[in-house]
């Protein structure tokens, strides 16, 4: 079965946990076992079924979750994997960890007196407007709490809306009105919520996976992860980013540029023919090119967008110095970097921009110009998600993520 | 639960082998026979062009099955692998936690460090537990082998942990995206020889393999690859039900893995 890789967002207790908690209970994919271990943590007499979650003992005792967690369910012949991510902003670099992965998300947002659209939930639509979405799902929870309103939805609906045009997403996004705890229109309609005529969530999901997998860019891309000694043979193992390849084709190698020809293609061990996107290959290649990790493979008559200078939209979770070097991490390669020119800066949670005075500040998001310290090859994100993006560290610190524009 | 797509769980496996290889200088691999670490093998085998090209390591204290001890020393022979045994004693006085917890990975500190290892694979999957289920696929481990959990490093997309920041080694889990089916449908597609011990005798068999001191076979008619995922597609029972470990206190699971447990 094809498996949907789906990121949960949100502030800290609007209800992620316990959304999905209740999405495992409701298809049975929760074991009894593990049901009932979550049962045993219940205080005040009410089960939390976000604790099937939430399994480390600091969780349970906190009612918060610290790290990602994965948790799947079997719906209508696909496999859908969720992927639990902690609230707190302080606990960030774990929910970016998870929702990098992500390929739909589901939003709560809580309409409970005092919740609503919090400065965390929009850093996280922000975050995985960058990470790049097929749909955004949004769940607008604890309906119960404002007597199923239909007049609450609308306005949340709004909201959310208005704050999703300011940043201009453009993923396709449904609102679903939810109580998480009580597992309403979680799989099948709520029966106090008749003026709602949209999908259920897990419906929502499988509408939002409908059309087959992400496609990838044109043109073929294989970032090398190795070159190695096989018998005597130099071979070059490579994951097929974007793209097919064929035994005999001819290929350029970058940055050099220099022209190769695919002598020999291995797959899975095996000798084979052609290789598509995704499959990690083993690659003899002709006339024996400068070539090592980190490089890129493309057809023969194909280049990268740069290997030195390039636009990019970053947003940073710790302030940052513009005059000092940094360090862009793509594919699991370090590379020195430098920004060379600021062209705005702004804060996706406010709204208003900040004036560039030798730093950017943490939750602000800069369009910036980026010099790296030696060639390497990089691809707009737009065209080739796998060589276009890039988590950002100043001073060995895990400050902020980008993309390439 | 259903099998998933078996070409995606192995590139995501083959990626994550040839990964720790080409970053780390000095790699080894956990290997227990049981059907994960086994499995695991037959992955590296499809990564690297037919061979396992780093060393397996069997943490043995002595009391593992028979069957298990006869299925390594085949296996290893067939495949040509550098197996290394690290010898663990038990004491009398010891059962599930302490026994598990101190005397295995005791004996594992001792290997590591004698041949100076920097990464070691280990073939953890998410569905096993829900502590499992919150590791990253390059993990590192203190010089106590502690598993800080409560701080764990970044890992966006493919950017993963390096050793730095005072880290004994890192733990590489290739195996993390599959289930328990998942393992089977690999081992069955891929022919990969299997300890005998997990296909049913006498109406019983084992569905996770610890030692002889700590693990009980299930009920069970399943005495051929179609029929344990047949059973596997149907069961409502933890695949762990048969280790004691895991049962003796409420978070074991948690406190064996921050110590250093596999």
């Amino acid at each position: 079965m094809e498996k949907h890789i789906i990121s949960m967002l949100g502030e800290k207790d609007h209800g992620k946990s316990t959304l999905l908690g209740n999405l495992l209970i409701q298809t049975g994919a929760a074991t009894e076992h593990r049901i009932n271990e979550a049962k045993k943590y219940t205080k005040k007499g009410r089960f939390e079924p976000g604790y099937i979650l939430d399994s480390f003992e600091e969780e349970r005792n906190q009612e918060m979750t610290i790290d990602t967690t994965r948790a799947e369910v079997v719906y209508k012949g696909g496999i859908y994997e969720f992927i639990d991510v902690p609230g707190h902003l302080e606990l960030i670099k774990n929910m970016m960890s998870g929702a990098s992965h992500g390929e739909v998300a589901i939003l709560l947002v809580s309409v409970k007196k005092g919740e609503g659209l919090k400065p965390q939930t929009k850093r996280h639509i922000f975050l995985s407007s960058m990470f790049g979405l097929r749909a955004l799902i949004v769940a607008v929870n604890k309906i119960d709490t404002v007597n199923y309103g239909k007049g609450v939805f609308e306005a949340t609906k709004a909201t959310v809306s208005k704050y999703l045009d300011s940043i201009n997403f453009t993923s396709p996004v449904v609102y679903v009105p939810i109580s998480a705890y009580n597992g309403e229109n979680l799989i099948s309609k709520s029966a106090n919520m008749k003026w709602y005529d949209g999908p259920t969530i897990i419906d929502a999901l499988v509408g939002a996976f409908k059309g087959g997998r992400t496609k990838g860019g044109s043109g073929t891309r294989a970032i090398v992860q190795d070159v190695i000694d096989h018998e005597g043979k130099e071979m070059v193992f490579s994951m097929l980013a974007s793209g097919s390849i064929k035994s005999g084709q001819k290929v350029r190698v970058w940055p050099s540029g220099e022209e190769s020809k695919v002598r020999e293609l291995y797959l899975k061990g095996e000798k084979a023919q052609s290789a598509g996107m995704g499959n990690n290959i083993a690659l003899l290649l002709d006339g024996f090119p400068r070539i090592s990790r980190g490089d890129v493979i493309s057809g023969g008559d194909e280049k990268p967008a740069s290997t030195r200078n390039f636009g990019a939209l970053i947003f940073l979770i710790a302030r940052v110095g513009t005059a000092g070097k940094l360090e862009l991490k793509m594919n699991n390669n370090a590379i020195t970097a430098s920004i060379s020119k600021v062209n705005s800066v702004t804060s996706p949670i406010t709204g208003t921009s900040a004036k560039p005075d030798g730093s950017l500040p943490a939750s602000h998001a800069a369009r910036v110009q980026i010099t790296l310290d030696r060639d390497y090859p990089v691809e707009r994100f737009a065209e080739h998600k796998e060589l276009g993006r890039f988590a950002l560290y100043s001073n060995g610190k895990f400050s902020g993520i980008g993309i390439v524009l | 639960m259903m099998e998933q797509n078996l070409a995606t769980l192995e590139e995501k496996a083959i990626y994550v082998l040839r990964e720790s290889k080409s970053k780390f200088k000095n790699v080894a691999a956990l290997w227990s026979m049981g059907k994960d670490s086994t499995a695991m093998l037959g992955l590296a085998r499809k990564a690297f062009l037919g061979k396992v090209p780093f060393p397996v390591i069997h943490i043995d204290n002595g009391i593992d099955f028979p069957e298990s001890y006869e299925f390594r020393d085949s296996l290893a022979e067939k495949w040509g692998m550098e197996l290394i045994v690290s010898r663990s004693e038990i004491k009398p006085e010891m059962s599930g936690f302490a026994c598990c917890g101190s005397n295995k990975t005791d004996a594992l500190k001792k290997t590591m460090k004698e041949y100076g290892f920097d990464a070691l694979i280990v073939s953890i999957r998410r569905d096993e537990h829900g502590i499992r289920a919150k590791e990253r696929y390059f993990s590192p481990r203190s010089r106590d082998f502690k598993w800080d959990y409560k701080n764990q490093p970044e890992e966006l997309w493919n950017n993963y942990s390096s050793r730095e920041k005072g880290a004994d080694h890192l733990r590489v889990h290739p195996l993390l995206d599959f289930n328990e089916v998942d393992v089977w449908n690999f081992i069955k597609t891929n022919k990969i020889p299997i300890n005998p011990l997990y296909f049913a005798k006498d109406g019983y068999r084992y569905r996770s393999l610890g030692c002889t001191h700590c693990t009980v076979p299930l009920k069970s008619n399943a005495d051929t690859l179609d029929k344990i995922m047949a059973e596997l597609r149907e069961t409502k029972v933890e695949e762990r039900s048969g280790r004691q470990q895991d049962k003796e206190k409420e978070y074991v699971m948690q406190k064996l893995r921050a110590l250093g447990y596999l």
